[in-house]
């Protein structure tokens, strides 16, 4: 029988039902607490850090210019384009429409919207009219940036000593290497509030930090200059197909690097260029023996320390001679053994027609100890530093390493002692400078607009490695090589030159190969005794293994260095003089 | 306390509630970005089509309430309404729309029907008829337990079936309420509940791989990973910000879319956000004054039949609400149960409203109103007249 009269309805289970939701909202009222009061601030902390988003507004990066001010490498303004995958909407109009726009392949398109994380960057330096048209899509999840491209002015110049620069904006190889923190500036920052899709909340103005634009560069060398020396490396590697070629122009009195290049080279526009032999910058990497345009040093250093004088005459043995030390013997020959060899020579005449035996045995009144001193003292073996990457001591061994029978003879006809371009070509303008050494110069002014220069890099101080009378004489022996020794086809035309020619047999596999030659020149005009210091211009090419139409140096780099030089003395307006006919001298 | 103070309560209690519900739905979803539109724009669109469904549920309920607890107790009643809501689910699994990988709704058009919220209700409805028309037999297995459960057993079963796991636990818990107050042999259910509880935790968590990481991701989400733990990151953070009092009525960050589902199952912690702690144990209070209510009802009831529609409305509502909370505290496992009166979601609402009106007719009932009684027999008065030329049931003399 069914009752419509309630049930026995015990109130405990009226209570005991009540309890478990009392015992519900106790448990939750806990919770509420250690959420709202105990992890307050953390939380909070937490989900302002979600909502915050930092912007980077880039500082321009400053630009590069030559010694007369015109640019090398400038910033401009441009656009980045960056895509939100997780934001995206319409992936595939995304994928077409900036294939047509900027040119990125579709795949790449298609694999940066598959990713996983926001803000990659897609395309770096749009301009205006490429960013208008991304505006235009109204595509959700692609964000443009403001940015800035780098620029070369029409052909790129001396790019292995402007350099280049990364997507990412750091500056790689060159100066924009070695600069980097001057020309990058620091970039700005704006703090914003955006929601969970990463749009800016609208009418909330989030504190901005204004960029601080980064630092110009002017350099020392000269863009004329600079290319006339290119066009010379490109031609003589189009004629001697060598494997690679320095070069660089120096002021003689002050240090400055003029003009200097190395081949191959590469195009900063163009990243399928950039292979490791054209990235490498020889005129200061380059490591080689300096053979015969080590020669006036050597000399230089035995009449400036009075172990010979430069009328001094040498008995030149004809070009074969054997030195005993003990029961030790080293045998020497000179080239011009073929032609009867040499026989009593003044030490001027020495350097001009380059004997190996004359060299020899000023290499044996100097000895070991003095011989070692005075290339440490003409900075071989060192970095210059000069603010490029990169660049190469060269090789001195050391000094226990040094006997007569051993580098007495053989460092001073440039053997057994390595050197890069830049450290021979800043030795020889010693010479052109009087004797004085000048540290290398390539940073003329590093400011900002609208304040005062920025101090430059130190630089070492000038020091002095010749006198001035025996610098003279010196300079005087190597205009011979120019009026009637090896490079005399080679003299410049209105100006009295000086300059020394080398080639020496590259070391492959721990041997000299018969091979692979070094050809190289150094040298300077105006070299007549009265001319100004300021006028000279020092220049040395050398090229690594040329392979046709001859390897010496007298073929291969001289007539190159006479071609810059002639063209930029009369580019600087460096009078001409008359030449007096070449004196007969004897062989 | 007199009954119609009962029902005014009841009533202001659940104004309160939903006028809340609308204030933190229009916080929500009247900006575009809140609702995953980034163009800023602003939308009524969800306020409006609560309002529709609220609309609805008031009637419904009125009508519930007017018509009385008398029709429901008709024995077959109970079948009915478990078949009709059992077929209902089971249309769901065959033709619904599928919500954030959950297949869960019916699409008519502009209406999107949740069947498995109607399920509550019909599983109260023909529980409580079961329940009161056995009598004595509640004492048998088979009218005390296996019945019951067989109801249980398809009905919940086609809900688990459209992954709404939350709705199995609070259907769950329901049962055992109103077996428990019918006075069904529940030390033997509960030994096969406790014997059978870790078999079906592993079939029902353990199993399916995106369960057991929102099953446990509440235990330390900062720790886990995965959407769950997202969800209760950005829910902590939310209910955090508010701290005391609270960051102000649409000032929450809710509205820039990091907290999702924050207009249906997680609007509690924009209360606590935007309310604040005060806000946020305000409308706990608000419920479990609402569960007072309902028991309180249940107890005065007359018969077993309305205390047992009073207890099983009161099932329903408290644990879902309390269930829901704890979920968006981080106090017990993510269910997608929605926050009754408060939640944006027409068949929730609807069906909540729905309990409240079957609710009010019991404290009426209890009160003895006549002029409800004649609505009543007004209202089916049809089947009394049929009713009268059968044999007499044991059930009619109580109406």
């Amino acid at each position: 029988m069914i009752t419509s009269a309630p049930a026995p309805h015990p109130v405990w289970l009226t209570i005991a039902m009540f309890a478990i939701f009392a015992a519900a909202f106790a448990v939750l009222a806990l919770r509420l607490h250690a959420l709202q009061i105990e992890q307050h601030e953390a939380l909070r902390a937490r989900g302002e850090r979600q909502r915050v988003r930092v912007i980077s507004v880039p500082a321009r990066r400053g630009g590069i210019f030559d010694a007369s001010g015109a640019p090398l490498a400038v910033s401009q303004p441009s656009w980045t384009l960056l895509a939100d995958p997780a934001y995206m909407d319409d992936r595939l109009r995304a994928t077409l429409e900036l294939e047509r726009i900027i040119g990125v392949p579709r795949e790449r398109l298609r694999a940066h919207f598959s990713a996983a994380t926001n803000g990659r960057v897609i395309a770096h330096g749009l301009d205006e009219a490429q960013a208008q048209a991304i505006r235009e899509l109204r595509l959700r999840g692609l964000r443009l940036r403001r940015d800035h491209a780098r620029c070369w002015p029409s052909e790129p110049l001396a790019p292995h000593v402007v350099g280049f620069v990364n997507d990412d904006g750091r500056g790689g190889g060159g100066i924009e290497q070695t600069m980097h923190e001057w020309l990058a500036g620091r970039d700005g920052r704006e703090v914003m509030e955006v929601d969970a899709l990463g749009n800016p909340l609208v009418g909330i103005s989030g504190e901005r930090q204004e960029p601080e634009d980064g630092h110009h560069v002017q350099l020392t060398i000269e863009i004329p200059v600079q290319r006339a020396l290119e066009a010379a490396l490109a031609e003589a590697a189009e004629k001697h197909a060598p494997q690679g070629i320095a070069g660089i122009v120096v002021r003689a009195a002050t240090g400055e690097i003029v003009a200097m290049a190395s081949w191959p080279t590469f195009d900063p526009r163009d990243r399928s260029t950039f292979r490791p032999e054209a990235l490498n910058n020889r005129a200061v990497q380059f490591t080689y023996e300096p053979g015969s345009t080590f020669k006036p040093l050597i000399a230089g250093a035995a009449v400036a320390d009075g172990l010979a004088r430069f009328d001094e005459r040498i008995f030149c043995e004809h070009g074969r001679w054997t030195h005993r030390v003990g029961r030790a013997a080293r045998t020497i020959t000179d080239h011009s053994l073929a032609s009867g060899g040499h026989g009593m020579l003044t030490v001027t005449e020495g350097i001009a027609l380059s004997d190996n035996i004359l060299m020899a045995k000023l290499g044996l009144r100097l000895g070991p100890q003095r011989l070692y001193e005075w290339v440490q003292q003409l900075q071989f073996g060192r970095r210059l530093g000069i603010p490029l990457p990169g660049e190469g001591p060269g090789i001195v061994r050391p000094r226990q390493a040094w006997n007569e029978l051993g580098a007495c003879m053989s460092v001073p006809m440039g053997h057994e002692i390595a050197v890069t371009p830049l450290q021979l070509i800043m030795a020889h303008a010693a010479i052109a400078n009087r004797g004085m050494w000048m540290p290398p110069r390539l940073i003329k002014r590093v400011w900002r607009e609208g304040a005062s220069d920025a101090a430059l890099p130190l630089l070492e101080a000038p020091r002095r490695v010749f006198r001035e009378q025996d610098a003279l004489q010196i300079e005087e022996a190597m205009t011979h090589t120019m009026s009637e020794g090896t490079a005399r086809a080679s003299d410049l035309e209105g100006y009295v030159a000086a300059g020394k020619t080398g080639t020496t047999m590259k070391i492959v596999d721990g041997r000299y190969s018969h091979e692979q030659h070094v050809g190289s020149f150094v040298g300077w005009a105006p070299a007549h005794r009265e001319a100004p210091v300021q006028d000279k211009l020092v220049c040395l090419i050398a090229l690594d293994d040329a392979t046709k139409n001859g390897h010496f140096g007298a073929q291969v780099a001289a007539p190159y260095v006479q071609r810059v030089l002639q063209f930029a003395l009369e580019r600087a307006g460096v009078p001409k003089v008359e030449k007096p006919a070449p004196a007969r001298r004897a062989r | 306390m007199p009954s119609s103070a009962l029902r005014l309560a009841l009533l202001v209690l659940v104004a309160a509630l939903v006028g809340l519900g609308l204030t933190m739905i229009a916080s929500t979803t009247v900006l575009g970005t809140a609702v995953g539109h980034s163009d800023g724009s602003v939308t009524y669109a969800y306020l409006l089509r609560q309002l529709a469904a609220i609309g609805v549920g008031v009637v419904a309920a009125g009508l519930l309430s007017v018509a009385g607890t008398t029709w429901l107790q008709r024995p077959w009643t109970a079948w009915l309404l478990a078949g009709a809501a059992a077929a209902s689910v089971f249309a769901v699994l065959l033709f619904g729309r599928t919500i954030n990988g959950a297949k869960r709704w019916l699409d008519f058009g502009p209406i999107n029907v949740q069947p498995a919220e109607f399920a509550k209700l019909a599983l109260v409805l023909s529980l409580a008829c079961l329940l009161a028309n056995a009598g004595e037999r509640i004492r048998t297995l088979r009218w005390g337990l296996l019945q019951p459960l067989l109801i249980f057993a398809v009905l919940a079963g086609l809900v688990y079936l459209t992954k709404d796991l939350g709705s199995v636990i609070v259907m769950a818990l329901t049962v055992l309420a109103l077996l428990v107050c019918a006075g069904a042999p529940w030390p033997r259910l509960a030994l096969i509940a406790l014997s059978a509880l870790p078999l079906l935790l592993y079939f029902t968590v353990w199993e399916v791989a995106y369960r057991r990481e929102r099953f446990f991701a509440f235990l330390d989400p900062w720790q886990a990973a995965g959407p769950a733990a997202y969800h209760l990151q950005q829910s902590f953070i939310a209910i955090s910000s508010g701290g005391i009092s609270g960051v102000g009525l649409g000032q929450g960050s809710a509205a820039l879319a990091f907290l999702p589902e924050r207009h249906t199952d997680f609007i509690y912690a924009v209360i606590c956000e935007e309310l604040g702690m005060i806000g946020g144990l305000g409308v706990a209070l608000l419920f479990l004054a609402l569960i007072a209510l309902g028991l309180t009802i249940a107890y005065r009831a007359p018969d077993l039949h309305r205390r047992l529609l009073a207890t099983g409305a009161t099932a329903v509502l408290g644990t879902q609400a309390f269930w829901n909370m704890l979920v968006v505290v981080g106090a017990a496992p993510t269910k997608g149960l929605t926050l009754p009166f408060v939640s944006y979601g027409g068949s929730s609402i609807i069906v909540c409203l729905m309990l409240i009106g079957i609710l009010d007719a019991c404290a009426r009932a209890e009160a003895g109103l006549p002029a409800a009684r004649r609505g009543e027999t007004r209202i089916i008065g049809a089947t009394t007249a049929l009713r009268a030329r059968r044999e007499a049931p044991a059930w009619a003399e109580a109406a």
